[in-house]
């Protein structure tokens, strides 16, 4: 039960994200972040995860 | 509810945001794979902090808080804390790589949930050479290389590394304190998915016991050995409880090096995944064992 809220509230987060006509990068994290620096802005990356990694 | 709220998009004014998909951003490893891991980085792109999403945003909701807000209070949060994960590298190449400065960088690793925990492995090696103890500076990057393994998806090369960078530091360092104590995650994590331990530790004892070999080394190969049989001894004992049908139990007959059962178990066992090369490893090693033994 918990486990699904987490989940849902997920889920409900990027819906919301993505209802705000899209304030957001999709991929290419690395330039993603090269970028946010060279402007010098605090960045949020949410990330799932990739075969590399976990 | 889905609709934008006013939250959002003052945060987007605020935060450049990235939904990076599947890849991770360089430098940050992930412990275990989550339905959404979040990072949020300072106006130096360093990494601030991270956590799995659902579990910070389940607990702040429970506060009162809806998703929105939730999410804001985290990311508020987040970019209050007071160092980077970088700026706790910096400090510990700063300190000498001081026992405090260590114990800060670990925190710091662990408050990030594990994230960039194999990157400070390999920074910890990397700077050995600035730490007032470089030996001691290599043997805590093993340290965090194996509790990294040990919290993370099976991963076959990652254990293979791991053991060649303690067998590597025995060999060079046999008398150094650390020697003795990384013997453990040699052995817990290392060779956890091994065929043979028994065997395995045998070879490394060789190795380290060869023509040129000190005392140290000597006294070092064997404590490896008797470990390695408690570790046989407890898993057979193990087994001895187990039912074949059980999690576990392959792994188990091929801990124990018996060649024969585990080619039987693998026989009747799909192979999925992350134990493809585990389970092809324990079947080449036990054919050899077996046509070593005719």
């Amino acid at each position: 039960m918990a486990a699904m809220r987490r989940i849902a509230s997920t889920l409900l987060l990027l819906s919301c994200l993505s209802a705000q006509g899209k304030p957001y990068q999709e991929g290419d994290v690395d330039a993603f972040l090269a970028a946010a620096k060279a402007a010098g802005r605090p960045a949020i990356v949410l990330f799932n995860f990739d075969a590399k990694s976990g | 509810m889905l609709l934008p709220s006013q939250q959002l998009a003052d945060l987007s004014e605020r935060f450049s945001i990235c939904l990076s998909g599947k890849t991770s951003p360089a430098n940050c490893d992930v412990r275990y794979r989550q339905l959404y891991w979040l990072m949020v980085f300072n106006k130096q792109g360093e990494l601030q902090h991270a956590c799995r999403l659902g579990d910070e945003l389940g607990k702040v909701t429970k506060q009162g808080f809806d998703v929105p807000n939730a999410f804001i209070e985290i990311v508020e949060d987040a970019i209050k804390k007071p160092a980077s994960l970088q700026q706790m590298q910096r400090d510990y190449v700063a300190a000498g790589g001081s026992t405090k400065a260590f114990a800060a960088l670990n925190q710091k690793v662990k408050d990030l949930q594990g994230v960039g925990q194999m990157h400070t492995a390999e920074f910890l090696a990397k700077v050995a050479d600035k730490a007032k103890d470089p030996v001691l500076s290599r043997a805590r990057g093993l340290m965090v290389e194996a509790d990294a393994c040990s919290h993370q998806v099976i991963n076959h090369g990652a254990y293979k590394h791991l053991r060649t960078g303690i067998g590597a530091f025995v060999q060079a360092h046999p008398d150094h304190a650390m020697a003795g104590e990384l013997l453990t995650p040699l052995l817990e994590v290392g060779m956890k998915y091994s065929f043979d331990v028994a065997g395995k530790c045998r070879s490394y004892a060789q190795q380290w016991a060869n023509n040129d070999a000190t005392a140290a080394h000597k006294k070092i190969a064997d404590r490896l050995l008797k470990r390695g049989e408690q570790v046989v001894a407890k898993t057979k004992k193990e087994l001895g409880e187990m039912k074949p049908s059980d999690y576990g139990y392959l792994r188990s007959l091929a801990v124990c090096g018996d060649a024969k059962a585990t080619l039987a178990k693998l026989e009747s066992t799909k192979t999925f995944g992350v134990f493809r090369p585990i389970h092809k490893e324990w079947r080449a090693e036990a054919q050899a064992k077996l046509a070593g033994s005719k």
